[in-house]
């Protein structure tokens, strides 16, 4: 950033801060500025306040608003459907995805505002899949074009800024170097029988590492174990991107500009990006950003969706996608759930939903199995109106059944799981050929269909935790199909032809454009993903700012 | 041996108001940590009857030295103190961890979030410390077979290393978020070490080594009693909401051990 910008722009804007009160901000909207993010979530949040940090000119766009964590959030099941992104999408496919629930985040912090904050590193097998695992008919999953080992130190960073509360030794995936930089959690009723089952049938468990303060830090209390997690953390305690890094976002003078619906990027004549046009909530106009390099972090629908979008007689199959991979191999992670009942009272609502505990003993490759790939078998913790309608879709219970049911519901515990899910070509995102939203773009169109492989791995993984739950005493045992984690769609690789970006999530086709977000997953890891894509983020943006020193980037 | 008075008071009054107060500090965090989990267990109540016996006891004893009756009472109510601590630690291993999911294996859960294991045998140290008050009221000049000072200072030295082994534990489960809270582990090792070797081998630079060392661990705890305070500020809702926030936040009366155990070390050096 030349002194020239610095002086351009002034601190004129307010930003929501997470007390509450007002914080100043910087107003670049008349500026060129050295880096345009379009999300502020998981990926855009960190990518955004590093680069912020290293001194560059920076604006994070995102579609939904800015919350005011102190204002906005309400202790209410229904009030937090105003967290997810609930456009009009299309799917298809023989599964079609659930959208618009707890796999999308619309507003600063992305679906981190939501999420249920397990924060697991990838493992190192996760990243060389194809070499372990070999081929697998009918898909196409590799290996990454990075190593865990170029990850670990990213692992570390956003850990500590995240301040991760874990056990002091986790017995999966690499042996870490530094402890978690807090405590775990004190185990939930939950928790305590999935601890309970899993120690009867020998099966490893440990503490889950999870995003949500377990000690004081900086001006953020701990926990208090409300259970709200899922509707907007009021206390400030989860280590959401919207109280973490999006404060030092625009402390570092970058401007956070909510309620900027970004419709296309624009480009020059050399192919080169030159900013965004987006529309502002209450006004059909569209708004220019100037931009030196443009960053896309919109998730695994909303990224390929405005690379689509944003095609021209230079780039007709839409930017970055010479190669026709964009919104191809889309991905989601099973989710399968397991509940049951107990003699004791569970409440399961009660703590963050990861309750405390988490087995991973099953996310590697197993012999014997029939199928390649592995899951993770987590707590969760449905609230009455989730619950309920799960109850109604997985056990089949209506009126007055399902009500005397549901009197029982402070004795359900219930189990998810994360499992990794094929890349297949098949499953794509694309552009709806007729239907248009509100703003007159195209909607995206999602397909998606199971492969063989991940069908067996679901029902391996329901038997699985059904066993757990019987050997912990639960009686009624059911389950309940869900998907969670968008991931594909741009994914990372070494060849311009069958891949959009490379190791430094840099596009092949356009230099001085990024997609930093879960699309760029070649293959699903058998962990939630929101860690691997901060540490992916956090990485890009010391590759970025090493390039723009050396010259590369402008 | 010529005990020294201190403001009007001899030293074995000194210390029995020592016990009274450490009593009294162990009484009211059995209470509120008991209260906590709703008094589940009858025994439960045992340190809260038994502490505050012991606060009756040691104050009845400091306030009429002379009666041979009440430093019987004082005797008696610190071998039930010492006895519900022995009790009250084997309570909270079996109940706290062993019988817990996960069991054994889980140890560094349950340490951290079950009951505080070393809490109780702060009572059995009270109890300890009010029969060697009592031994000294009624003017011996050993108990167990040690002489005074050297019996106080090894019963410093160990009383110490409870303290230290549960706010480690509790610091840790903080994750040092302060780095004062390295303090209460640091300053009373030394002293501790200190006190040993002033017991087994006292010299000149034992006995300044382990006085200055005292004098910052009484310091450690004061400091201690403020950032507590400071600490439950930090949690949700902070001082406003202390009624809850006393539950949940650091233990509000844990400081004054290392006051307590400081001071016994320095009534035995200055004033026996």
């Amino acid at each position: 950033m030349t002194q020239q910008d610095q002086n351009m722009s002034s601190w004129s804007l307010t930003a929501p801060g997470i007390h509450g009160e007002p914080v100043p901000m910087r107003d670049w909207s008349r500026e060129e500025v050295d880096v345009c993010v379009v999300g502020a979530g998981a990926g855009g949040g960190v990518v955004g306040a590093k680069l912020a940090e290293a001194g560059f000119s920076v604006v994070i766009l995102d579609a939904g608003p800015h919350w005011d964590p102190m204002n906005d959030f309400i202790s209410d099941e229904h009030a937090s459907s105003k967290l997810y992104w609930t456009d009009e999408r299309i799917t298809g496919g023989d599964n079609p995805v659930e959208l618009g629930t707890n796999n999308s985040g619309r507003g600063v912090g992305g679906s981190t505002v939501h999420y249920s904050m397990i924060a697991l590193r990838a493992h190192p097998d996760h990243f060389r899949r194809r070499t372990i695992e070999g081929a697998v008919e009918n898909t196409d999953h590799r290996d990454w074009p990075l190593a865990f080992d170029d990850l670990e130190p990213y692992y570390e960073e956003v850990e500590e800024a995240l301040q991760i509360a874990g056990p002091t030794f986790y017995p999966w995936g690499k042996p870490r170097r530094r402890r978690y930089p807090q405590r775990e959690h004190e185990l939930s009723a939950s928790a305590n029988v999935l601890v309970r089952g899993c120690a009867k049938l020998g099966i490893p468990v440990a503490p889950s590492p999870i995003a949500t303060l377990s000690a004081p830090h900086e001006d953020r209390p701990p926990c208090v174990y409300r259970g709200f997690c899922n509707f907007g953390c009021t206390t400030n305690a989860k280590s959401s991107i919207l109280v973490t890094y999006i404060p030092r976002a625009i402390r570092a003078g970058a401007e956070v500009r909510g309620n900027a619906m970004v419709a296309r990027i624009t480009h020059d004549s050399r192919g080169r990006a030159t900013g965004v046009l987006h529309f502002r909530k209450g006004s059909d106009e569209l708004f220019q950003q100037r931009a030196k390099s443009v960053i896309v972090a919109g998730y695994a629908i909303e990224s390929p969706r405005l690379l689509l979008n944003s095609s021209s007689s230079l780039f007709p199959q839409g930017l970055a996608n010479s190669s026709g991979i964009v919104g191809k191999y889309f991905m989601v992670q099973s989710s399968e759930q397991v509940f049951a009942k107990f003699p004791e009272r569970i409440n399961q609502y009660k703590a963050p939903p990861p309750g405390g505990a988490i087995t991973e003993h099953f996310n590697r490759t197993m012999p014997g199995v029939g199928f390649v790939g592995g899951y993770t078998i987590e707590v969760i913790g449905p609230h009455p109106v989730d619950f309920v309608a799960k109850m109604a879709a997985g056990r089949g219970l209506w009126g007055a059944e399902l009500r005397r049911e549901m009197f029982d519901y402070n004795h359900f515990s219930a189990l998810g799981m994360v499992g990794t899910v094929m890349p297949n070509r098949k499953n794509e995102v694309k552009l709806h050929e007729t239907e248009r939203d509100r703003y007159g773009l195209p909607v995206p169109h999602v397909i998606f269909s199971y492969h063989e492989n991940d069908k067996r791995l679901i029902k391996h993984s329901i038997a699985k935790m059904k066993e757990i739950f019987e050997a912990a005493g639960g009686t009624d045992v059911w389950s309940d199909h869900r998907t969670s984690h968008l991931l594909g769609c741009c994914r990372m690789g070494d060849d311009p032809a069958d891949s959009v970006v490379n190791a430094d999530c840099r596009a092949h086709d356009v230099p001085n454009l990024f997609i930093c977000d879960g699309s760029v997953f070649p293959n699903s890891t058998g962990v939630n993903p929101s860690l691997t894509i901060q540490a992916l983020a956090a990485r890009t943006a010391d590759r970025i700012t090493d390039m723009a020193r050396r010259g590369e980037l402008w | 041996m010529t005990p020294i008075e201190f403001l009007g008071l001899y030293p074995f009054q000194w210390l029995a108001i020592i016990t009274a107060g450490t009593a009294f500090f162990l009484m009211i965090d059995a209470l509120v940590g008991h209260y906590r989990r709703a008094f589940a267990y009858r025994m439960q109540y045992a340190p809260v009857v038994t502490g505050t016996a012991l606060v009756v006891a040691a104050l009845l004893a400091a306030g009429f030295p002379d009666l041979p009756l009440l430093n019987q009472l004082l005797s008696w109510a610190g071998w039930l103190a010492a006895a519900t601590g022995l009790v009250g630690f084997a309570y909270h291993f079996y109940y706290g961890i062993v019988t817990k999911p996960g069991g054994l294996k889980w140890i560094l859960h349950y340490l951290m979030y079950g009951a505080p294991i070393f809490a109780p045998l702060g009572l059995t140290a009270a109890g300890v410390l009010g029969i060697i008050t009592a031994h000294g009221l009624a003017g011996e000049h050993a108990v167990f077979g040690l002489v005074m000072p050297i019996a106080l200072f090894l019963f410093v030295a160990i009383a110490l290393a409870g303290a230290i082994a549960q706010a480690g534990i509790l610091h840790y489960r903080g994750a040092f978020n302060n780095p004062a809270m390295y303090a209460p582990l640091t300053v009373p090792s030394l002293a501790m070490i200190a006190g040993v070797w002033m017991a087994l081998a006292p010299s000149t630079v034992a006995r300044a080594a382990f006085a200055v060392l005292l004098w910052m661990t009484l310091l450690v705890g004061f400091i201690g009693f403020g950032m507590h305070l400071r600490g439950l500020d930090r949690e949700m809702g902070g001082l406003y909401l202390w009624h809850v926030n006393l539950l949940e936040g650091p233990p509000q009366g844990a400081p004054g051990l290392f006051i307590a155990w400081a001071a016994i070390g320095l009534v035995g050096m200055y004033l026996l």
